[in-house]
């Protein structure tokens, strides 16, 4: 770790402290996340959180359509399984990540 | 058996346009090794070798730089700030925010561990990425899952854990959503974590292989020469683009390391 990493004013002198308050909960990591509070889920991580509800739905749902297929006898339940799971997870992601944060 | 002739011939370097042995194509046989020595039973192949020289190039470099830290820091110990203050900084502190600081030796370690790894498909001699090999990827998965299980567990007691799985939905989805949310936990997460980095590393070694052993298949005294040249620019081409993804993926993989921390570690909401 370098011995002091606090921000310094123009003549070496440490410049005036912000705090998270004074700048309305906003640390550079939160301006990162897309201006969400710290510790929210967003940023690089959203991506990749999208994709794995995506699959996450493929897999739940296409699992439970290959079941009702497999005892069954019916194979359409596997794709339908599938595609009611993709669309279901695909709602969620917009509803969750598609509405602007303030 | 033409297969096995092309092999062999390729192995001894005369397979080459228009010699009647066709081309060599790189496949899932070039990530398989012989055995370099035996160790008490235990047989040693290349990709072990280089899981072993780059674990021990970050622990003595990271163990060089900081065993003897000083307020004006040496050239080692000034590398070493900066390396991991890129960890902390790019990676850490924009999922974690500050109370992820603690978690700094595990992401810095497991960041270097994995660029070195990936990096040594473009060091002459050694010219293979272990990360290649699904065997080196899952253990690492293996660690970070159980790690953040445990820190769930910790932070959120063992059913409060679960509890914060269930999402913050409207009702009449909420019931459909569990089931995505269980299967994002329990396979989603850990399989995209190792498959990434595997694939990505798989894909660029063969890439690479292909394109380098297509330059010396296509080289002689004939028209092959000048596909061979478009090849070798393939080579430098696909080399520059593994150093960036060799990075990127170390990246990533760190990156939702630290997400899946910060999921585990926040504060119940439910």
């Amino acid at each position: 770790m370098s011995a002091d990493d606090s921000p310094r004013g123009p003549a070496g002198a440490p410049a005036p402290r912000r705090t998270i308050a004074s700048r309305g909960r906003k640390t550079w990591a939160s301006r990162w996340n897309g201006g969400q509070p710290d510790g929210a889920a967003a940023g690089p991580g959203v991506g990749s959180e999208a994709f794995s509800y995506i699959a996450a739905g493929l897999v739940a749902y296409g699992g439970i359509g290959w079941l009702v297929a497999h005892f069954t006898h019916i194979e359409i339940f596997l794709p339908i399984g599938m595609l009611v799971g993709v669309a279901i997870s695909l709602w969620w992601v917009v509803y969750k990540y598609g509405r602007k944060s303030d | 058996m033409t297969g096995d002739v092309a092999a062999a011939a390729a192995a001894t370097g005369g397979c080459h346009l228009f010699s009647g042995c066709g081309y060599p194509a790189p496949g899932l046989q070039d990530f398989n090794f012989r055995t370099l020595f035996t160790i008490g039973g235990w047989n040693v192949t290349k990709p072990e070798l280089i899981a072993v020289l780059c674990g021990l190039i970050v622990i003595v470099f990271f163990w060089v730089a900081f065993a003897k830290p000083k307020l004006i820091p040496g050239r080692t110990q000034s590398l070493g700030e900066m390396a991991i203050l890129a960890v902390r900084d790019m990676i850490i502190r924009p999922n974690l925010g500050k109370k992820g600081d603690k978690y700094l030796p595990l992401m810095s370690s497991l960041f270097f561990f994995i660029v070195l790894m990936n990096l040594m498909e473009l060091i002459p001699v050694l010219q293979f990425p272990a990360m290649s090999r699904i065997g080196f990827v899952i253990p690492l998965v293996a660690i970070i899952y159980v790690w953040y299980w445990y820190l769930g567990f910790k932070t959120k007691g063992f059913f409060g854990y679960f509890r914060s799985w269930i999402p913050t939905a409207p009702l009449f989805i909420l019931p459909l959503l569990i089931l995505i949310e269980v299967a994002k936990y329990v396979l989603i997460q850990p399989f995209t974590l190792g498959i990434r980095l595997f694939a990505n590393m798989f894909a660029g070694h063969l890439l690479l292989s292909v394109f380098m052993v297509a330059t010396w298949y296509l080289a002689g005294l004939s028209i092959g020469l000048l596909y061979a040249a478009g090849s070798l620019f393939m080579v430098f081409f696909v080399f520059l683009l593994e150093l960036l993804v060799d990075l990127l993926q170390a990246f990533i993989f760190t990156t939702l390391v630290s997400t899946y921390f910060a999921d585990s570690l926040e504060a119940a909401q439910h």
